[in-house]
């Protein structure tokens, strides 16, 4: 594969660095090719190092040897130019090691700020940036129907992949007439019961027609991929096996080629196991196998359920195929009723996978970056007070005729020792960081088991910490150089502040501040934004409830009574139960099941209205196990049966989508689906219910599980006891009546806290909140540095102050004012960024934008009170100058 | 102009080449001290030491043509010179002069 060969490859970058530090000629040639030797020897080694780190480990210290100290450097190369350089880095290195303190100090802001910034690069690198896993994945394109008729056309990247699907009598079409394809597939993702020894077990799997593979380019570990004649009904059924799932179900056996497997009861012969790392359409598919029959059959355009893959054919743009589809579509249009309104739209495959996380991940990035800045603002700042501290040597080497060049590279030169220390630290941060970072989210994010510290992220890490090292370091020799050396040395005889230098810290210090300010209010305003999501009212009551997700196997599917007696029983046998208030079953139900919009017409007073709705088909007993509210009408009922007039209970939403403010009751719907299109006449209206975390609710109706038979419902029960034993009893009641179905009963509170969205929107506000503490203890720091240090270089002022009679209070109060000041400068500043990016943040992070009185004003308080904690200790010490002691000293 | 002699770390690269004969090089040189004096030098250090040796005409080297596991990059072999041997042979003998009598109270076996 590609990424193998280039893997045992040293980082080309390392390499660079090397040679160029290395004399030129066969000696220096031969230390690179050590270095490579020592590299091959490494990969064949068992060290968990990785390879790429490891060459970069082993590589900077014969690089600094071959800069610092020249191994032999000859006139002319790099070694050569770069002694002096080597000479004022040995100095620093020596300088800082005088401070240790200091030093780790300011080592330890680094790695805090650049490893926070460079794990989250690694993510970004990953997800982002990194080609998809595929050969030529430029190619790759999904392919979506959209109803043209609706406001808005066709829907972005990161909604295509929820909606949209194709039914297989579409994708035939568009597989014959999509000239502009070298291959096309389709697929669905289903879950599966695998038959083990000890019961069956739910697995996540994906039914898929041949051209999936062929469009992927990709290749089985061992056997075969699926084939055309796997896709013709009346074959034997096969199964491809992820590497997870056979290391994991079969111990990796290497005889299973060819043996068969029962998946939801049907024998699948096993014919090739896919590569380690192999994740499509997503992270944690188990077993990929073609489309039942009952699927491949299915009759209508409408009522779709496949998403669809393409490799362009060579040559052929997105554009050409875009075009090629839109043509396509519209002579389905003009031939079949059921492509009415419906039209095609290409995205980059890439595209789909990130499109949904980007925006989080770009702010993570944001958001240390903002971090990573108040480092260095925080370094800068002990950089020049220790420069200050230095002004008399300075002074000395300036009026000795010590060139402002030479002192200036050298100052700059202990600011790039210290980010070369700061960046290895940091890079060991992020590397043992970043997989319990990424564990964290509770979503898979795409390519996420390719996130770690590679060439890319190390190069990444290199020049930012060149790039850090350049700015402080210039920062401090910027404002350090004496341009009067005289005024230098009489300043330090009288030990008081230094106007220049110390108006660039407290400018530095406002700068934190604000940045602080920046970062505590997005936290702020995302975790408001969750708490208030979190707030509504889903429509629903979650406390003791127990979920169990039934998929009937093939043989119940075609007979509707036997899947509408199968549910009632068993909700029926459940709520007979003394420790269960009540107990039903839904196939769609908030945080379980999915959402499912099939197409409807709704009897209104404007004539008959199309338009694709939600829909469940539920027991009669789910409304009282879900605690939905009834709000007019009636429920539905057992009596609600298969030779009755079809009924429908709605929404609030839907009554009044379709019928104002008329009353709902009476008035009719039904959906437009092969075999279910009868009339049904609403009986009931219901509360609204959100389906998922943060979702406004939808119109939505319900019909009985007798009147529209649906094979795949979620129970729900009510306990009323003790939830372990009636969990217990839901596992053997769905087994007395059929021991092959797998059962697994969690609670709904449970499935809710794992849904996408709620998962996303904690993990967001969490991360937040982490990145703003750290900012905000930075902050405190340059404040405290700041003030500490002018209350020192103060201290003859306030002793002669003191020795004429001044007022310790007066003193005192005129420190803090100074850390108020500090504070309110970096608030005002802050406020108007935050109120200036509202219009430019993702509303899906910040719903509410950030024009929000009471965070911006609690966020503002803090900091004051921040700034005036970071002074208390200052000024505490200004009130105990001794000023006989202070003047005598003079 | 007084003598000057070899620091450790010399003399332990130059009698690890010497050791090593046809088959010194830089590497070998790292795995021979690690392996027989539990001595682990840095890359860069090496690749000094042996660059100061050169200097002042105690090592040489030539190069063999690379391997494809090297890049195809040459490798280069050192040996002893006859002045490197002398100076192993004054550093010994200086040493040897001023241990004698101490075996005792540094608690050796001989003088």
């Amino acid at each position: 594969m590609r990424r193998e060969r280039r893997d045992r490859e040293p980082p080309r970058l390392a390499e660079w660095v090397l040679e160029r530090s290395v004399p030129r000629g066969r000696a220096g040639q031969s230390v690179v090719g050590d270095a490579r030797e020592e590299f091959q020897a490494h990969l064949d080694s068992t060290s968990h190092v990785p390879p790429a780190l490891w060459y970069w480990l082993h590589v900077l210290p014969i690089a600094a040897h071959g800069l610092v100290f020249g191994l032999g450097a000859s006139p002319g190369s790099i070694p050569g130019t770069l002694a002096a350089a080597g000479r004022d880095l040995r100095l620093a290195a020596r300088t800082l090691t005088r401070r240790p303190g200091l030093t780790a100090a300011v080592v330890g802001t680094l790695a805090l700020g650049m490893g926070g910034i460079t794990a989250a690069f690694s993510i970004v690198s990953a997800v982002l940036l990194e080609p998809l896993p595929y050969d030529e994945p430029d190619r790759l394109v999904g392919v979506y129907r959209f109803r043209t008729d609706m406001a808005g056309g066709a829907p972005p990247a990161s909604a295509a992949g929820q909606s949209y699907s194709v039914s297989p009598v579409t994708f035939r079409d568009w597989q014959q007439g999509g000239r502009a394809f070298e291959a096309m597939g389709a697929f669905e993702g289903v879950s599966y019961a695998l038959g083990t020894p000890s019961g069956p077990v739910r697995i996540s799997g994906v039914n898929a027609t041949s051209g999936t593979f062929r469009a992927l380019g990709v290749q089985p570990l061992t056997g075969r991929l699926l084939l055309p004649r796997d896709d013709e009904i009346g074959e034997p059924r096969v199964a491809l096996l992820s590497y997870g799932l056979w290391e994991r179900a079969f111990a990796s056996d290497p005889e299973i080629l060819g043996r068969t497997l029962s998946l939801d009861g049907v024998a699948h012969m096993v014919v090739g196991i896919m590569p380690p790392g192999f994740a499509f359409p997503y992270e944690g598919v188990d077993v990929w196998a073609p489309l039942p029959e009952s699927r491949r059959a299915w009759p209508t355009r409408s009522g779709g359920f496949l998403q669809v893959v393409g490799r362009l054919a060579e040559g052929v743009t997105t554009a050409e195929a875009q075009r090629e589809m839109t043509a396509l579509q519209a002579q389905l249009a003009d031939a079949y009723e059921g492509e009415r309104d419906r039209g095609a739209k290409i995205y980059p495959l890439r595209e789909l996978q990130v499109a949904q996380s980007r925006p989080g991940l770009l702010l993570l990035l944001g958001a240390t970056t903002l971090v990573l800045l108040i480092a260095c603002a925080n370094v800068t700042n002990l950089l020049l007070v220790r420069a200050v501290e230095r002004d008399h040597e300075l002074a000395i080497r300036t009026a000795l005729g010590g060139g402002r060049l030479h002192l200036a590279a050298q100052l700059a030169s202990e600011g790039i020792v210290l980010a070369l220390l700061g960046g290895g630290a940091a890079v060991l941060v992020a590397a043992t960081g970043v997989r319990p970072l990424l564990s964290l989210l509770p979503v898979a994010l795409p390519n996420a088991s390719a996130v770690r510290v590679d060439g890319t992220v190390l190069t990444f890490a290199v020049l930012m910490t060149i790039t850090v090292g350049v700015l402080t370091g210039l920062g401090v020799a910027l404002r350090t150089t004496p341009s009067h050396a005289g005024s230098a040395l009489r300043q330090d005889s009288r030990g008081s502040a230094g106007g220049g230098r110390n108006r660039s810290r407290t400018l530095l210090a406002v700068v934190q501040m604000t940045l602080a300010f920046v970062l505590l209010s997005g936290a702020g305003l995302s975790m408001k934004g969750f708490l208030g999501v979190a707030a509504l009212d889903p429509g629903f009551d979650s406390a003791d409830r127990l979920a169990m997700r039934v998929l009937l196997p093939e043989e119940y599917r075609d007979d509707s009574a036997a899947v509408s007696g199968f549910f009632e029983d068993l909700t029926e046998r459940l709520s007979s139960r003394g420790d269960v208030a009540a107990a039903g079953s839904a196939s769609q139900m908030p945080y379980s099941g999915g959402t499912s919009f099939p197409p409807a017409s709704f009897e209104t007073a404007d004539g008959v209205v199309n338009a694709a709705v939600h829909s469940s088909a539920v027991t009669a007993g789910y409304f009282d196990a879900a605690g939905i509210r009834l709000v007019s009408g009636r429920l539905l009922t057992r009596e609600d049966r298969a030779g009755t007039l079809p009924v429908a209970v709605v929404n609030e939403t839907l009554a009044r989508t379709y019928w104002h403010d008329e009353s709902a009751l009476g008035h009719r719907l039904r959906l437009d689906l092969p075999g279910d299109s009868v009339w049904r006449t609403v009986v009931g209206v219901v509360a609204d219910v959100r389906y998922g975390f943060g979702w406004a609710p939808f119109p939505e109706f319900y019909s009985t599980v007798e009147q529209r038979s649906l094979w795949y419902q979620t129970v729900l029960v009510h306990a009323s006891g003790d939830p372990a034993s009636v969990s217990e009893a839901m596992r053997e009641a769905l087994w007395a009546l059929d021991p092959g179905i797998p059962a697994t009963v969690r609670t709904w509170d449970e499935l809710a806290s794992q849904s996408r969205g709620f998962a996303l929107a904690r993990f967001g506000s969490i991360a937040m909140a982490f990145m703003a503490g750290l900012a905000a203890v930075l902050a405190v720091v340059g404040v405290y540095g700041v003030i500490a240090f002018t209350v020192r270089m103060r201290r003859h002022e306030f002793g002669v102050r003191v020795a004429l009679g001044g007022s310790l209070p007066g003193i005192l109060r005129g420190v803090l004012m100074e850390g108020l000041r500090l504070a309110t400068a970096g608030i005002v500043v802050g406020l108007a960024t935050v109120l200036a990016a509202d219009r430019f943040l993702d509303p899906s992070l910040f719903p509410a934008g950030t024009r929000d009185p009471i965070t911006l004003g609690a966020v503002a308080l803090l900091l004051l009170g921040t700034g005036l904690g970071a002074s208390v200790l200052p000024a505490f010490r200004s009130t105990r100058v001794d000023p006989v002691r202070t003047l005598r000293s003079q | 102009m007084p003598k000057s002699y070899l620091g450790d770390l010399e003399q332990m690269i130059l009698l690890a080449v010497m050791r090593l004969g046809d088959e010194a090089f830089a590497l070998a040189v790292l795995r021979e001290l690690d392996r027989e004096v539990g001595r682990k030098v840095s890359r860069g250090s090496l690749y000094k030491t042996l660059e100061r040796l050169r200097e002042k005409g105690l090592v040489t080297w030539r190069t063999e043509d690379g391997t494809p596991e090297r890049g195809g990059r040459p490798r280069r072999m050192f040996s002893v010179t006859p002045p490197g041997i002398m100076a192993l042979t004054e550093s010994r003998e200086a040493l040897l002069t001023l241990w004698h009598g101490l075996a005792t109270a540094l608690g050796g076996e001989r003088g």
